[in-house]
């Protein structure tokens, strides 16, 4: 196989997502905590970026950073994050709340817990469908019904009157995801969508995601900790590591030729037919708290060299394909 | 719906039992307090042996005690309370109109520990640890270790004596007529359009219904505080504020009736409270209520009046425990199910 599919999609001129040099501190008890320390990344529109990483990389913080519900005692100290060329940080609160479910919205986790337990389905869809689309309530209604239609809900006036604790959890998924895409946002930030959901309907409510885009033409940003299911849905993947990104390519690109030594072994803890052993990496995550200057990957990486020491800057070192590291992976 | 019939019917039959064996415990500890009902009404001077003797065979008081619980148990159940032995009315009419003025006093001092304290409580959870919540949580806590006659009496210094705003007690002014109709006075007023009697009573009523208004209110502003913080980190305040909705708007539409469900079981226990503090409140601002009443009771060993308040007492705190876990089921979904 050429190149030619890495290349068939030219880099857009106008992003639809820019965060640029992000910085995010959580002052503690400890210290302070450099949750995020200078994230770049842009999204297209229409496009699908994996956002990668383990638990406690700072994905989930960046999602919520984008959406402007920073949790106390979480500070964003630097960067800009322009949305459609408007820089979201600079808005007044209440601009920026009105941003939240008609131009961006969000897909959590636990879906049950995303649900308020004492309202029903119906009631926070078309709560949702009126705030975004400031329409009234009939209007809201009909919308509503015909979202939860379209992410698959079958009965849908009945699933309006459901509670969450009445719902399976793919079914209140799907709920949830109705009630992210019935303001109309062009992008939709998906946390961890399918971890606290069965294997067999993870792979449904994924696909759901990747129909709804391509139907409705809104970029999804796919936070998640597993590279397959990122490889699977997305178009890009950006791979983070301890409040820093450290290497971003199409998804294709990245599996063919991962160039940061922290990718690569990711790439290698997962599972694969023919493999017998999983290799997990060695080490742990660096403290955010002080982290000692440098690649913050070097106390894990076989490759680590003395000039490690020194933070590594980002460089192109293929079409769209950047990596922070100054002994990246030579594909062999 | 065949369920909820079934516990309803366990709970009136657990409330009957509770009933009965109180009826038992209050008509034995009446005897046991020291004095005697018929010297309490007749004075000790000049009453001879044979007086006494008789007297108390008129009203059944020689007969062996088991004897004088089951007949009066007997014609309680029929609805029967008794005469009173200190004016020889009959007890339940009584019991029931100062029940009536009692009932205005606590259903006013309810609304208002309840608004005040879940209002202080969601304002201290959302401004936590600021100088409101630290000032409130303080109040609060001066709230619930506050004796009740004490706050009382500070009150009647500090806005009758003083001030001179508020009567120092009494439901009326001695020059304002009522006109009875249901019985409960404030409505009455209202119902027959007497502004100045309304005015008066509602003058009457503030010091009391502060009074004992109070330790709820912080007890229940308490409860709300730690019971919003709790819901205001679940994920769906999250997802609220994710598709648009403003931080008051989250509190307002998701977090108020999720934090609420432990409060109204404060607010029902209250209720017990409520009553319970009426005895004291009453007594200290002489209002003519079921608390004063039972508190004259007590005072002339008046056996009949002193078992019947009880038995009405402990029937309204059963009724209103069964409304409240009945009313669990409107405010949580999951219990309906």
């Amino acid at each position: 196989m050429s190149a030619a599919p890495v290349a068939a999609r030219p880099a857009p001129a106008a992003p639809l997502l820019a965060v640029r040099g992000l910085k995010l501190r959580f002052d503690t008890r400890r210290g302070v905590v450099r949750a995020l320390d200078g994230v770049s990344f842009e999204v297209a529109p229409g496009e699908c970026v994996g956002l990668v990483g383990e638990t406690g990389c700072g994905k989930s913080i960046t999602a919520r950073a984008v959406m402007g519900l920073v949790p106390a005692p979480g500070r964003i100290e630097g960067g800009e994050i322009r949305l459609d060329g408007r820089d979201l940080m600079a808005l007044p609160a209440e601009e920026w709340r009105a941003v939240r479910g008609s131009q961006v919205a969000m897909i959590f986790q636990e879906p049950k817990r995303a649900l308020d337990p004492t309202a029903t389905v119906g009631s926070q869809i078309v709560e949702a469908a009126m705030l975004a689309r400031r329409i009234d309530r009939a209007e809201a209604k009909r919308l509503a019904l015909d979202t939860l239609r379209q992410v698959g809900l079958a009965d849908p006036e009945r699933i309006m009157r459901t509670y969450a604790f009445e719902l399976s959890g793919g079914m209140a998924q799907r709920a949830m995801i109705a009630i992210a895409v019935v303001g109309g946002s062009r992008l939709i930030i998906a946390d961890e969508p399918t971890s606290s959901l069965d294997v067999s309907i993870q792979a449904q409510i994924l696909r759901l995601l990747q129909d709804l885009r391509r139907r409705l033409g809104s970029a999804l940003i796919l936070i998640t900790h597993d590279l397959g299911v990122a490889a699977e849905n997305c178009d890009r993947i950006v791979v983070m590591y301890a409040g820093q990104i450290v290497e971003q390519a199409p998804a294709r690109e990245l599996f063919r030729a991962p160039a940061h030594p922290y990718t690569e072994r990711l790439l290698r803890s997962l599972p694969r037919p023919g493999r017998d052993a999983l290799s997990p990496i060695p080490g742990t995550v660096p403290d955010l708290i002080d982290p000692a200057p440098g690649c913050r990957f070097a106390n894990r990486c076989e490759r680590a060299g003395p000039d490690c020491a020194a933070t590594p800057a980002m460089s192109e070192i293929g079409r769209r394909h950047f990596v922070a590291c100054y002994r990246p992976v030579r594909p062999t | 719906m065949r369920r909820v019939l079934r516990t309803l019917w366990i709970r009136l039959f657990n409330s009957a039992l509770v009933i009965a064996v109180l009826s038992v415990v209050v008509f034995g500890f009446m005897r046991m307090i020291p004095g005697d009902p018929i010297l309490a009404l007749m004075g000790t001077e000049g009453i001879t042996d044979a007086k006494l003797a008789e007297v108390k065979k008129e009203l059944g008081l020689d007969r062996p005690l088991y004897v004088q619980y089951l007949s009066w148990a007997w014609h309680v159940l029929q609805g029967d309370f008794g005469r009173s032995i200190q004016n020889n009315e009959p007890v339940l009419p009584m019991l029931l109109e100062r029940l009536k003025v009692t009932a205005e006093l606590a259903v006013a001092a309810t609304i208002l520990g309840s608004s005040l304290g879940i209002l202080i409580g969601v304002v201290s959870a959302v401004r936590r640890n600021t100088i409101f919540d630290s000032a409130s949580m303080i109040g609060a806590l001066s709230g619930v270790s506050m004796p009740v006659f004490w706050l009382g009496i500070i009150l009647i210094v500090g806005f009758s004596v003083k001030l001179d705003i508020f009567p120092t007690g009494g439901l009326v002014s001695h020059n304002t007529r009522l006109v009875a109709v249901t019985g409960f006075p404030l409505l009455d007023s209202l119902i027959t359009g007497q502004r100045a009697a309304t005015v008066d009573i509602l003058k009457h009523m503030v010091l009391p219904t502060v009074t004992l208004a109070f330790a709820p209110a912080a007890l229940v502003a308490r409860t709300t505080r730690a019971s919003v913080l709790e819901v205001i980190n679940e994920d769906y305040v999250n997802a609220g504020l994710a598709r648009g909705l403003s931080f008051a708007g989250v509190v307002a539409r998701h977090v108020m009736r999720n934090a609420l469900i432990p409060v109204v079981t404060i607010i029902g226990l209250e209720i017990g409270v409520y009553l319970g503090g009426s005895i004291v409140t009453e007594s200290v601002f002489s209002y003519p209520g079921l608390g004063r009443y039972m508190m004259q009771g007590i005072m002339a060993n008046d056996y009949p009046v002193v078992q019947g308040a009880i038995i009405l007492y402990a029937a309204i705190i059963v009724v209103v425990n069964l409304v409240v876990d009945l009313s669990y089921s409107a405010i949580d979904p999951r219990v309906r199910s």
